[in-house]
């Protein structure tokens, strides 16, 4: 079960039905028997491997219930409090490390033929642990308390409209949501509903749809020329944006359904004008954690002892290390570390920029804004080579990525262009003339009225949430976009046969 | 609440609209709300048989799929329920094979449609997994594209007047025997180049010993079970023999290799042989009574074949 699939569009209304009805105690022990229920159907289907799944849950729970509880009761700032986080944070990170990279040690080989050859890789094990180490940190630094309720812990960890691919939730904000008691309420109810059904729109209806024409691309790099290349990769950028935005906004959708706020995760990002901007709207809730947890630690760090490293490390060196980190926790493999590079080598070239010519006193002129948003739409397409080639079943490594670039140099012709854009809708889609020419139209469609909404939300209502720039529309366009989108979304699950005996899946549920 | 809901209901309006528009145009009559349905598809034919099992079933690929039931009732004496469909491989003849047994207790007779092509092991299709969640899922029925593009296809046919497509031709020369570039062949055109659109599955041509002796298992489950098992192998026309298995060797490894296995194994497991394809047939006058390489005419030479198999079959039968 994911949050796209029809079982989900049962599930959670008549899990928000039961939870808002019940009395207070009630509440939080049924969302999380719904959690177990949701995740249930996420397990592996070897009973071995969920069994060790379900096993490594558990003990990611308790152990993070216990270690908040005793670096609470220690002495605020103490060395022992120290090092009880210390310890839970290295913990949770070799746990994260154990299961992420199992395949890269020699471990599969040393136990050939027992369960543990091929770690399970549980679902949204990366969103999880970066929730717990933030949890542990916030009780060190005094900043919540530790939670005393068992099940409350395991909501903040497991809840089923994040576990997914998140966003990475704080324990300050969403703790004293789930201790307080949650009731129906229709406006809320209302917004639920507008926000899950852009999101689902995002996901079925534009990325989904288009992944099917750029799948073709990718599974063929040396059959296609420079321009169709090209296209595969911007469409992917798109793709990747569409989905997870889509998906965040689901999520979103699915704790303002069961009255708890969840943050946000994107806010029109291909409106930044610079790479610092654009990190401050792309996957917020990983980059704020990234800069609590990880920048923050290293800028203030007292390196004094370390030889050649002076009393703190450069914030230059700092910015590097967080998006080469960031690279490796999207993945194990040499195309997720080239992409890290390539976000630091963006950041680290901009802060160097600003240092020597000065940033920008003034706002510049709309050329120049809209100049500055395609160099950085271009820049994160370049880097999104690397990480589709890392995330993609159909190429293997660095070698596609190298051949993919290598690819945009050559081929160039309209008609060969045409004829193989033509051909790759054909293959992922459907082979007739009027299918195709819909299916350009449907998806041209989709990805113009999608941005239209984010330009909207960027200019006019200075990045409010999503579910609200729908709510301010006048009437008439408000109840047109939502049967655009209802349309939309069943013509996005027809094209995907509703999803059954298909491979459809949240491109973050990997990570 | 109550306003929530009367909302989304304003909201499921398209949907409601698309549902009975799908219903009422999908070819398959998988809600049956019609008589029947003329559809050869797969999906039509086992709902049809899952909802009144016949006791003779036919199964193949598209070859067997275009019987006229008026005439084999008439010819048999017999009524026969065809879940035969175009592109079924010999595993998905074999699936269905095995559905049927396992699904209809009053099953008598069984017409298995084979040939050098679906014994190919480069033609593997597996669909029936598929096949099962659609027939047992609406949701999966509903929303598959294929069959929401069948429902328009269906709409628009019958805007414009138009029938169902048949395969049959009245060739005339010079017209129906010349190719777009020019090329006057001797038979009428689509019969003549049907060689070059099956030349890539009979490269480096193998046979699908796995499936064929999962065959030889189910026909003895049928003599078990006290099914009349007929494996037929339907006419093609000559130019596929010279243009196609005889370049590649298929000629060779059928007469000498294949059918005499399939001989021994009617013998040991109690199934009737009848082939059509090797050993000649009523057919005598290809660019007439073929309509391609592979499918009969169905006006001049489907019927005069459905006389000789049933015919063929009855009397083997009775030996």
């Amino acid at each position: 079960m994911s949050l796209q699939s029809l079982g989900f569009w049962l599930f959670l209304p008549i899990t928000a039905l039961i939870d808002l009805h019940l009395p207070v105690k009630w509440q939080n022990p049924f969302l999380a028997a719904a959690s177990l229920l949701f995740y249930f159907y996420n397990l592996p289907s070897d009973p071995a491997r969920a069994a060790v799944t379900l096993a490594a849950l558990a003990g990611v729970c308790v152990f993070v219930y216990a270690m908040a509880l005793a670096i609470g009761r220690a002495e605020k700032a103490s060395a022992r409090q120290k090092r009880l986080v210390r310890t839970g944070v290295i913990c949770l990170l070799c746990f994260l490390a154990v299961f992420k990279y199992w395949n890269l040690s020699p471990l599969p080989a040393l136990l050939s033929g027992t369960v543990l050859q091929k770690l399970p890789f549980p679902l949204g094990i990366s969103f999880f642990t970066f929730a717990a180490i933030g949890y542990l940190v916030d009780v060190g630094r005094g900043d919540v308390p530790a939670e005393n309720s068992f099940v409350r812990v395991f909501l903040f960890l497991f809840f089923f409209g994040t576990i997914t691919s998140g966003p990475i939730c704080r324990a300050g904000s969403l703790m004293p949501q789930l201790a307080a008691p949650r009731r129906f309420e229709r406006e809320r109810t209302v917004n639920a509903l507008r926000l899950f059904a852009l999101g689902l729109w995002k996901k079925m209806a534009i990325s989904d749809v288009l992944a099917l024409c750029c799948n073709q691309v990718f599974a063929d790099i040396s059959g296609h020329g420079g321009p169709m290349l090209l296209f595969a990769v911007f469409g992917y950028t798109l793709i990747l944006y569409f989905d997870f935005s889509g998906y965040s906004d689901m999520a979103r959708a699915t704790g303002l359904a069961l009255g708890l706020e969840l943050p946000e995760n994107f806010k029109t990002p291909f409106f930044a004008t610079n790479f610092s901007g654009f990190w401050s709207r792309w996957h917020i809730s990983l980059s704020s954690w990234l800069q609590d947890y990880l920048f923050t630690p290293l800028v203030w760090a007292d390196t004094s002892r370390l030889p050649f490293a002076g009393s703190h490390l450069s914030p230059l060196l700092c910015v590097f290390c967080v998006f080469f980190f960031s690279g490796f926790w999207h993945g194990s493999t040499l195309p997720f570390v080239v992409w890290g590079f390539l976000q630091a080598a963006y950041r680290l070239g901009e802060e160097l920029m600003h240092q020597h010519l000065g940033r920008p006193k003034k706002k510049a002129p709309a050329r120049v804004q809209w100049a500055k948003r395609a160099a950085v739409f271009v820049l994160w397409s370049f880097s999104m080579v690397f990480f589709r080639v890392g995330s993609g079943p159909d190429t293997k490594g660095l070698g596609d990525a190298f051949a993919i670039i290598r690819g945009w140099g050559s081929g160039w012709g309209l008609h060969r262009f045409a004829s193989e854009l033509i051909r790759a809708v054909s293959a992922g889609f459907y082979a007739d003339p009027r299918m195709i020419a819909a299916y350009m139209l449907f998806v041209i469609f989709g990805i113009a009225l999608a941005f239209r909404l984010d330009w909207l939300r960027f200019k006019k209502f200075k990045s409010k949430p999503s579910e609200q720039v729908l709510a301010a529309q006048k009437p008439a366009v408000r109840w047109l976009l939502y049967y655009i989108l209802v349309v939309s979304i069943l013509v996005g699950l027809i094209i995907q046969n509703g999803g059954f005996g298909g491979g459809v899946s949240f491109s973050y549920a990997n990570f | 609440m109550k306003s929530i809901l009367q909302k989304l209901a304003l909201l499921a309006i398209p949907v409601a609209l698309w549902f009975a528009f799908f219903a009422a145009f999908e070819p398959n009559n998988y809600f049956g709300i019609r008589q029947a349905s003329h559809s050869t598809a797969p999906i039509a034919r086992l709902r049809a048989f899952e909802k009144a099992p016949g006791s003779r079933v036919i199964l193949g690929d598209s070859r067997l799929a275009h019987f006229d039931d008026a005439l084999i009732s008439q010819v048999s004496g017999e009524a026969w329920q065809n879940l035969a469909f175009g592109g079924a491989s010999l595993k998905e003849t074999n699936d269905l094979l095995e559905y049927v047994l396992d699904n209809d207790p009053d099953l008598q007779q069984v017409l298995f449609g084979l040939s050098f092509y679906t014994l190919s092991a480069n033609y593997n299709t597996d669909r029936m997994g598929a096949l099962e969640d659609t027939l047992h899922n609406p949701f999966a029925y509903c929303l598959n594209l294929e069959y929401n593009i069948n429902a328009l296809t269906n709409f628009s046919d019958m805007l414009a007047g138009r029938g169902d497509v048949e395969e049959t031709g009245d060739w005339q020369y010079p017209a129906d025997y010349t190719d777009a570039d020019g090329t006057v062949y001797d038979v009428h055109t689509v019969l003549a180049v049907y060689p070059k659109a099956i030349l890539g599955r009979c490269e480096n041509y193998g046979v699908n010993y796995a499936e064929l002796s999962r065959l030889y298992a189910l026909a003895a489950r049928c003599a078990a079970q006290g099914v009349r098992l007929t494996v037929v192998l339907p006419p093609m026309a000559g130019l596929v023999k010279t243009e196609v298995c005889d370049g590649f060797g298929i000629t060779e490894l059928m007469q000498e290799e294949v059918l005499p296995a399939l001989h021994t194994a009617a013998r040991e497991n109690g199934f009737v042989l009848l082939d059509y394809e090797w050993s000649g047939s009523c057919i005598t006058d290809d660019d007439r009574q073929f309509y391609d390489g592979f499918h009969l005419d169905t006006r001049c030479g489907l019927p005069q074949w459905t006389e000789q198999l049933w015919g063929d079959m009855a009397q083997a039968w009775r030996e």
